[in-house]
Formats: C-alpha cells, structure tokens, sequence
C-alpha cells in the first residue's frame, strides 16, 4: 500500500466515527492531510483503492462529496500502526533522556570537585559506562551503552541501504571460485586417499 | 409488485440516483418533500417503504451523518434500474386494457344494436 493512501486512511480514521458511515467533504479529508495537493480524481482513486483492499467503504463518491466507512481491517492496521509509532517515540526519547544524563554527567564532573556543596541530583536511569572499555575520547568513552542504545543501533542496522549489483555480483563470483577451489582441494584429497590405499595393497602383496 | 406509496416513493429515488451514477445522498425531508400530495405519505411511513424496497430488492441504502444532519446514502439495484421500464410497461399494459375493455363494450353495443334492430325484426314480424 503506497504512503499517501495509508495516511488518507489515518485521516479517515480520525473523521470517521467508529464504523459508522460518514459523510465527508473533499475539504474535510485534505484538511487533516494538507502537505498532499491531491485534486478529486486522484483522491476518489485513492479511495476506491483502500474499498478495494477492504480498508473502507465507500457507499457514495461524487467531486465533493463521499460516504465512506471504517472496516476493521482498516482501523486495526491505523491503530497498530499508530501504537508502534508512539512505542517507537517512546524508546527514542528514552535514548535521548539518557544521552542527556550522561551528557549533564560529563560537564558536571569538574564543577562538581570544585563546589563542595552538591545539588540534589534527579534519579538517573542505570547507564553502562566504564572507562576501560571506551578509548580516551570523551565523546565514545561517555556513550550510552544501555539496552534500549542497542536496540536503536540495531533497528538503525535494519535501515542500512541496499547493497549495490556489481557488490553482489562480486560476492557471488566469490563465493563459485571458493565452491571451485573447495571441489578441487577435495578431488586432491580423494584421489591421494586412493593412492595410498593402491601402495599399502602392493605392499601387502609383496610382503606376501 | 409495488403499492402506491412504494412507488411514489421509488419514483423520488430513481429521479436522484440516476443523476449519479445509481447513488445519492438525500435527507428525510427531501424525500418527503418529492412525493406528490395527492398521495397520502406521512413521515413515520417513510422508513417502513424504504424497507419493503429493500426487501424487494430495488435498492440498498446505509444511514449516514453529515455534521450532523442524517442523510440516506441510496443504491439503485438492478431492479431499480429496470424500475423506469416497468413502470412504462405497466403503464402501457394499463392503456392496452382499458382500450381492449373500451373496444369490447363498442363491439357489444354494435353487437345489440344489430341484434335489436336488424336480426330481431326478421324473426319477430
């Protein structure tokens, strides 16, 4: 489903009420949804294709004017996708609270030997951070290493572009002269095994 | 088969939808208000004849809401669509009988006056 047609259902979500049939006007829809400038054609096109994948239902569609409804498909996929969304924000401003403790941390530190009398300081989250481990760049040796750090790090490494063609082809025509050289390592180690099975048997029958 | 009011009512609705396509948002009133008043429609007789059209499957129709104000949203079935041509059909097969009947009294008139006055006198001399 292309963007703009999920974020026209998300607007139909917030006019519609519940699944109940709704009349609304072109206005009405490109009001919750201004950065698009969809004219009516292409906003009725939008609109037939979320009936059709039984996102909505559209009763009634003229130039200005529609009776749409929610199908459930259509506000379980706004609701969840709307719950990850705020999940998602949850977690980064998690991050950043803990990248600004940590941050207040370090510019703390020396006012902190100088002033005897310290404020009170806010509860902090646990932040896993030793000097052994991080090099002496202030910037790396106070990074957050929290679960949440790793997770986002994670979800950044989903987000990595596409490898390019000739990087696979090059990766592929790797991984055949490695299967080649592999086959023929194993054809060496056959047929010397063969040879030393045919010299202990000449042996065995000289000896005898 | 649609009663009177049935099709007073149907022939609002077709006027409607056939502007668009067989749809059409229509309040209450506007239905009521295209009703002739020689045909005695009163509001609470509104939803019951909406419903035996539906049963009789000439149209399909969702309630609606626009700020507000309760709009019928109505779908012309294929029933519906056909519901011009039936009405000419019975309109026209109405005509054909009352002339066949018309006919049928002039040749019984003419069959009397024959009777009476060309054949009765031979016989009774």
């Amino acid at each position: 489903m292309e963007n703009l047609s999920i974020k026209i259902l998300d607007a139909l979500f917030d006019l519609c009420d519940g699944e109940n049939y709704v009349i609304l006007d072109q206005e009405d829809i490109l009001a919750s949804y201004p950065e698009a400038q969809l004219n009516a054609d292409e906003l009725a096109e939008i609109l037939e294709s979320l009936t059709v994948e039984g996102f909505i239902d559209l009763k009634y569609a003229d130039n200005t004017e529609y009776c749409v409804a929610m199908r459930t498909k259509g506000r379980t996929l706004i609701k969840q996708s709307r719950e990850k969304l705020q999940h998602i924000l949850q977690e980064n401003a998690d991050v950043i609270e803990g990248e600004s403790v940590t941050s207040s941390e370090t510019s703390d530190a020396p006012s902190a030997q100088s002033a005897p009398a310290k404020k009170p300081q806010r509860p902090r989250r646990p932040v896993i951070s030793s000097s052994d481990s991080y090099p002496d760049s202030s910037s790396e040796r106070y990074a957050p290493v929290s679960p949440h750090t790793e997770k986002a790090s994670s979800r950044l490494e989903e987000y990595k572009p596409h490898e390019t063609e000739e990087e696979l082809e090059k990766k592929e025509k790797a991984r055949n002269t490695r299967a080649f050289l592999a086959a023929l390592l194993g054809a060496l180690a056959g047929s010397l095994i063969m040879d030393l099975i045919f010299l202990v048997i000449i042996l065995v029958k000289l000896g005898g | 088969m649609l009663n009177k009011k049935e099709s007073a009512l149907m022939r609002v609705i077709y006027k409607k939808t056939t502007k668009n396509k067989g749809m059409c948002l229509i309040r209450p009133v506007e239905l009521m208000t295209g009703i002739s008043y020689g045909i005695d429609f009163k509001a609470e007789d509104l939803e019951p004849t909406i419903k035996a059209l539906v049963y009789d499957e000439y149209i399909e129709y969702v309630e609606s809401d626009k700020k507000g104000d309760f709009y019928y949203c109505i779908t012309l079935l294929k029933k519906g669509f056909a519901f011009q041509r039936s009405e000419e059909q019975r309109v026209r097969a109405r005509r054909s009988n009352i002339i066949t009947k018309v006919l049928l009294a002039l040749l019984g008139a003419a069959v009397t006056i024959v009777l009476t006055r060309v054949i009765a006198p031979l016989f009774f001399k």
